[in-house]
């Protein structure tokens, strides 16, 4: 399983890299902001996305919009500070199935994790 | 006005309530689930336009219903322990991935305290670190701000939010 990790933290790629490692995952590519989480994609499709939402470039919201728009249905985690009702339902709308806010705790990501990760 | 008041007897205006309550609770939030680290609301000051800053500030630039500035200031120590807390290993030197940590810490606690404020159309921008002992952030005039003092297992801290349109 191969699982792409967006966020323009390096310290949150990190801490979310090390859960996915946990649950058996070590095939991942990782992306600093929403163009090059895009460009990742399109140069090798991945198995499971975990993108946070405000990074430069691009945002998480534009990744979602424009993986969607390529047919994909991959998986996708938005895993950000926006917690706004209106947020959630707008990144649901665009086509993500799940979604954690910043902070988190451990387990709350690895539960998120155990919904869509398979190896 | 430059009093400190310990938030246990301090009589707080609707108006400073709406921002310090958020706050408190989210940046109490960030630290315990994210670091396992207790803190703890030492003191409140309000309407300050300067005042020295620990050894690492992030701030987050805040547009449309409010407008200002949120800065998270961190002691050298506190920082160091949260990199380790987070990365495994103690760093030596305030490096890229103290910045990243000090830049990520003050994403979460401005986003979740915006969300509490409870006045739509908040936005936020990305993350700025500034490095170095003796830094200052002035504040825009005319901004109201509210400076919280926290302790931690590590050392102290401060959030600060200076804001116009509240």
């Amino acid at each position: 399983m191969k699982v792409l990790v967006a966020d323009d933290s390096g310290i949150m790629r990190k801490i979310i890299i090390r859960s996915l490692k946990a649950v058996g995952v070590s095939d991942i590519v990782e992306a600093a902001n929403g163009q090059e989480a895009i460009d990742a994609f399109k140069a090798e499709p991945v198995d499971l996305i975990l993108t946070d939402w405000n990074m430069p470039e691009k945002s998480g919201l534009d990744v979602v919009v424009e993986i969607r728009a390529m047919g994909s249905q991959v998986p996708i985690i938005m895993v950000t500070t926006e917690a706004q009702k209106g947020q959630v339902i707008a990144a649901i709308q665009a086509g993500v199935n799940d979604y954690l806010t910043k902070p988190f705790e451990a387990d709350d990501l690895r539960a998120k994790l155990d919904k869509f990760v398979t190896v | 006005m430059i009093a400190q008041t310990h938030p246990s007897i301090i009589e707080l205006s609707d108006k400073r309530k709406k921002l310090i309550h958020p706050f408190v609770e989210c940046t109490k939030n960030v630290f315990s689930m994210m670091l396992n680290w207790e803190t703890e609301l030492i003191g409140v000051f309000s309407n300050e336009k300067f005042m020295s800053k620990y050894d690492c500030s992030g701030l987050i630039g805040v547009s449309g219903a409010l407008r200002g500035t949120i800065v998270v200031s961190l002691d050298q120590d506190v920082a160091f322990a949260a990199a380790e807390a987070f990365l495994g290993t103690k760093p030596l030197i305030i490096d890229e991935e103290v910045v990243d940590m000090v830049g990520e810490l003050t994403n979460m606690i401005a986003g979740a305290g915006k969300d509490r404020i409870g006045i739509p159309g908040i936005l936020l921008g990305l993350p700025t670190v500034i490095a170095g002992k003796g830094h200052s952030v002035w504040f825009d005039h005319g901004a109201h701000v509210e400076i919280l003092q926290f302790s931690s297992p590590h050392g102290p801290l401060t959030v600060e939010i200076g804001v116009r349109g509240l």
